[in-house]
């Protein structure tokens, strides 16, 4: 009878250690990855200033320099969002309903880091597309119906 | 602290009519009257005091269920729960009492 009791499923009582505060939301990595695809864009339609003007060349190189240290910053903040919800929100039993789940978080992560690395339109919406992906299965297991949107 | 008896086959038997529900301990914060990966019988329907150890949706996320002892019930009714390792848990000195609809069931034996 023990060994047979043993074979089956058992729920889970978690004693965990952590104090986390329970308050997640997709939006933050979401928020984040549209600051990474705007700022991408603007990289790319920013005009190189023509002839010598110093201060022209000056102003060139600072905006520049803003949107390339912004761009860093927030795809990292994405990363940091998204490897939070990854590794403190869902648990194993979630894994067994969205068993695409750890291939979503790990794509979206490597997103975030070729959008560092790049000046890629097609990562930054890729990031984007699994932002929108984390948003419905986040959720489907708060079982709440929020309609995905953006802010840009 | 009461001590949580072996389970014997007659609560075994009543895993199998429904009546005693089986739990896997998660953690460290009921150390050291429970342990990591250890596991345990409910009983949804027995009474509760101070003392007991029950199993309680999570209220700060309530898809999921913790493991804790009732340190003492207050004015209100409400259910104070710690766990056994004080200076490793996260329990009713973070997110304070909870109402009586919270407690899943009481934790009445321990499987080896």
């Amino acid at each position: 009878m023990f060994e047979s009791l043993n074979k089956m499923n058992f729920e889970i009582a978690e004693a965990h250690c952590d104090g986390p505060c329970g308050v997640y939301d997709p939006a933050q990595a979401r928020i984040e990855a549209e600051s990474v695809l705007q700022l991408t864009k603007k990289i790319l339609d920013l005009k190189r200033p023509e002839g010598d003007d110093a201060k022209a060349h000056a102003a060139y190189h600072n905006t520049l320099t803003r949107f390339i240290t912004i761009k860093e910053q927030r795809a990292e903040l994405a990363k940091h969002h998204l490897l939070v919800l990854w590794t403190d929100y869902f648990k194993p039993a979630h894994l067994e309903k969205y068993p695409e789940l750890h291939e979503t978080f790990w794509k979206a992560a490597k997103a975030c880091s070729s959008c560092k690395q790049e000046v890629s339109l097609e990562h930054a919406e890729e990031l984007m597309s699994y932002c929108q992906k984390v948003h419905e299965i986040f959720w489907e297991t708060k079982s709440k119906d929020v309609a995905y949107y953006t802010a840009s | 602290m009461k001590e949580l008896p072996e389970a014997g086959v007659y609560e075994i038997a009543l895993v199998f009519f429904g009546s005693r529900h089986k739990y896997l301990c998660e953690g460290n914060s009921m150390f050291p009257t429970l342990k990591n990966g250890e596991k345990v019988l409910v009983d949804r329907t027995a009474e509760i005091a101070v003392g007991d150890i029950v199993v309680a949706r999570n209220p700060v996320e309530q898809t999921s269920e913790i493991i804790k002892r009732i340190k003492r019930i207050n004015e209100h009714g409400h259910y104070f729960l710690v766990g056994d390792n004080l200076e490793d848990s996260n329990d009713s000195r973070h997110f304070g009492a909870v109402t009586r609809e919270y407690i899943t069931g009481k934790v009445v034996a321990r499987l080896s």
